[in-house]
């Protein structure tokens, strides 16, 4: 039987499982791609790489792996969910993925840890940031996605302005993701049926 | 012992082959022919058994003869010596010494007679039947070569760790040192990843791309002085991976190229798991080739690198962590490409982060002779195998700079030490 093979220690990943959505009809956490819920994919991925996962808010799908941390009080969002997990990570970078990127891989998660140090490491595709599949410094995130909660600026995306970050654009992509394929967004049934598609030839 | 049990990743260029290095084994030694030794890194101190030359020995053809028998001897007033024997070349050593006044006529090569102390080229020597007339004084040992003088008996003549070129091969053959203990050449298996690839004889049809990087990888290994041995495409099942990895476990080192590297697939850490894998780092910050992996099988298996599927990339990481420890393996002392200073020909911008490696010509500085300019070889994309060909070395942009101008000067790692090559002899 073999050793483990290494995971990352200085590193904690997050899934933000979110609540209901409106136009996919269902909780997306339980949304099954390829007969596997897409938290829990999500989850089995960065369990592969870190030692410590977070299952952030919301109702964890049975057999997903990690520790589950509940959101702070308030209507769900994903800035909230974020607070949560800057928050109940031990480690001092925290990489943080919406249950709604259910087909994120390890070499892309990869690559954005071991891209060079900044407060906030993203991908930006067609020069758009993915600010929730990113990768954020412990103290510095934490004190400003809760000061933006706090004044009720709620939007992700505003949080990466404010730090220094650091982006892997469609050439940096391209090496880690050549498909284009581990961003797919799951937001409407089309979504769906292109990431079942998508998981099926890759199988 | 195994010194990292989790993974590491986002290390610079110079931690990462701190890294690779410090897990590196030398390997054991082998005993082969002198003759095909070449190249080879010795593994036994070789100490003399032979005093080289074994005697006092003539450098000229011409005459041996005692220096204090010519006092006076001036191109004016010429002093006559008697030829009294002849010493061939190859012969055994006189069975008499030279009498005052006495010359002995020597050959190259030929054992010098006891009681002479120098040789008289025949061109500065006059002959007339019995005698030799010599018009000049020679210094005391000119044109002896002493017994010794290569190397003495007992001598230390080349220490474990010296590379064997032409004159060393030489040198133990006048020794007689037929066989010779070197370094064990480390076996690499090559290992190309993707249901995308065919090998080079197979037509592409259907998007499928041709598997360059086992010859490139397998050239590299070759010119690292190791043995390498393609285990040909890994098809994107776990069976596949599995039965490449287990052929490979064989081999001192495994590199694999393309997507079965870097984890990509489900299945890739079940496997690596069952095998007993350990991954060490992944992700080094440098372009091309930032997805490079690294792991080992147990404490005394094969180390494995995953090296990026781009075929420029895979070259890249090859060179700045496989070859200098194939080289460290293979029992070299010097582990790294030489660098030159250039001077660069245009721009060269990078976003900052990274240490990028450019594809660069070198050419000869117009009027400063020993100096080089550093010129691109065209499109930098990591896919692009041409501008590799061309390169002559890689430019080193360092990672915090964003911009090196031209005039500036920059390090170029050499590929290629043919630019050094001359179209004239130059002297």
């Amino acid at each position: 039987m073999g050793r483990p093979v290494g995971r990352l220690r200085d590193v904690a990943g997050a899934v933000l499982l979110g609540g209901s959505s409106t136009r996919m009809g269902h909780d997306k956490a339980h949304l099954a791609i390829g007969g596997v819920a897409a938290a829990t994919r999500i989850a089995c991925v960065l369990a592969e790489l870190f030692e410590d996962v977070l299952l952030v808010g919301g109702d964890p799908p049975p057999g997903a792996p990690g520790r589950k941390v509940p959101d702070p009080p308030g209507p769900p969002c994903p800035l909230r969910g974020m607070v949560a997990a800057l928050a109940a990570a031990s480690a001092e970078r925290v990489l943080i993925v919406a249950t709604d990127l259910p087909l994120v891989t390890p070499a892309l998660l990869l690559a954005i840890v071991a891209w060079p140090r900044a407060q906030a490491v993203a991908p930006r595709p067609g020069g758009v940031p993915q600010p929730l599949c990113a990768l954020y410094e412990r103290a510095p995130a934490e004190r400003a996605a809760s000061a933006r909660l706090d004044s009720g600026r709620l939007a992700a995306k505003g949080l990466l302005t404010e730090l220094e970050a650091a982006y892997l654009e469609d050439a940096d992509l391209a090496e880690v993701d050549p498909d284009g394929a581990a961003l797919v967004n799951l937001n409407t049934p089309e979504d769906l049926a292109r990431a079942e598609a998508l998981v099926a030839r890759a199988r | 012992m195994n010194p990292v049990n989790h993974l590491r990743t986002g290390l610079s260029v110079a931690e990462a082959q701190r890294v690779v290095l410090a897990l590196a084994p030398q390997l054991g030694s082998e005993t082969v022919a002198t003759a095909d030794a070449l190249g080879r890194v010795l593994a036994e101190p070789v100490v003399s058994t032979r005093t080289l030359p074994p005697a006092d020995n003539s450098a000229m053809d011409g005459y041996a003869l005692r220096c204090a028998d010519l006092a006076g001897a001036t191109r004016e007033t010429p002093v006559a010596l008697r030829v009294a024997f002849e010493v061939p070349a190859g012969g055994s050593s006189p069975e008499r010494a030279l009498a005052p006044g006495e010359a002995a006529r020597i050959f190259t090569g030929a054992p010098i007679p006891p009681g002479a102390d120098a040789v008289v080229r025949q061109e500065d020597a006059e002959r007339e039947g019995a005698l030799v007339r010599m018009r000049g004084v020679p210094r005391p040992g000119e044109n002896v070569r002493s017994a010794g003088e290569d190397v003495r008996k007992g001598e230390l003549v080349l220490d474990c760790g010296a590379e064997l070129g032409p004159a060393a091969l030489g040198l133990l053959a006048s020794l007689g040192r037929t066989v010779v203990a070197v370094r064990q050449r480390p076996r690499v298996a090559v290992v190309s990843g993707g249901d995308e690839l065919v090998e080079p004889d197979t037509a592409p049809f259907d998007g499928k791309i041709v598997s360059s990087n086992s010859y490139t990888l397998s050239a590299q290994c070759r010119l690292a002085g190791a043995e390498p041995i393609y285990l040909g495409i890994a098809r994107d099942t776990p069976d596949a991976l599995e039965d490449r990895l287990r052929a490979g476990n064989r081999a001192d080192l495994i590199v694999s190229s393309g997507g079965v590297s870097v984890g990509d697939r489900d299945y890739v850490r079940p496997v690596l798991e069952k095998l007993g894998c350990t991954l060490v780092f992944w992700g080094v910050q440098m372009k091309p080739g930032y997805p490079i992996v690294f792991g080992r099988f147990g404490d005394t298996g094969p180390l494995v690198f995953g090296l990026p599927g781009n075929p420029v990339s895979a070259m890249v990481t090859f060179e700045q962590f496989v070859r200098p420890v194939l080289r460290k393996m293979a029992g070299h002392r010097a582990l790294f490409r030489p660098l030159v200073r250039a001077t660069l020909a245009h721009d060269f911008e990078k976003s900052a982060g990274r240490m990028h490696f450019v594809r660069v010509f070198l050419e000869p500085k117009p009027d400063a002779a020993g100096e080089f300019v550093a010129r691109s070889t065209g499109t930098q994309s990591s896919g692009v195998l041409r501008s590799m060909a061309l390169a002559h070395g890689l430019l080193i942009l360092p990672a915090a700079k964003t911009r090196l101008a031209a005039g500036e000067r920059g390090l170029v790692q050499v590929l290629d030490e043919g630019f050094f090559a001359a179209h004239e002899p130059g002297f």
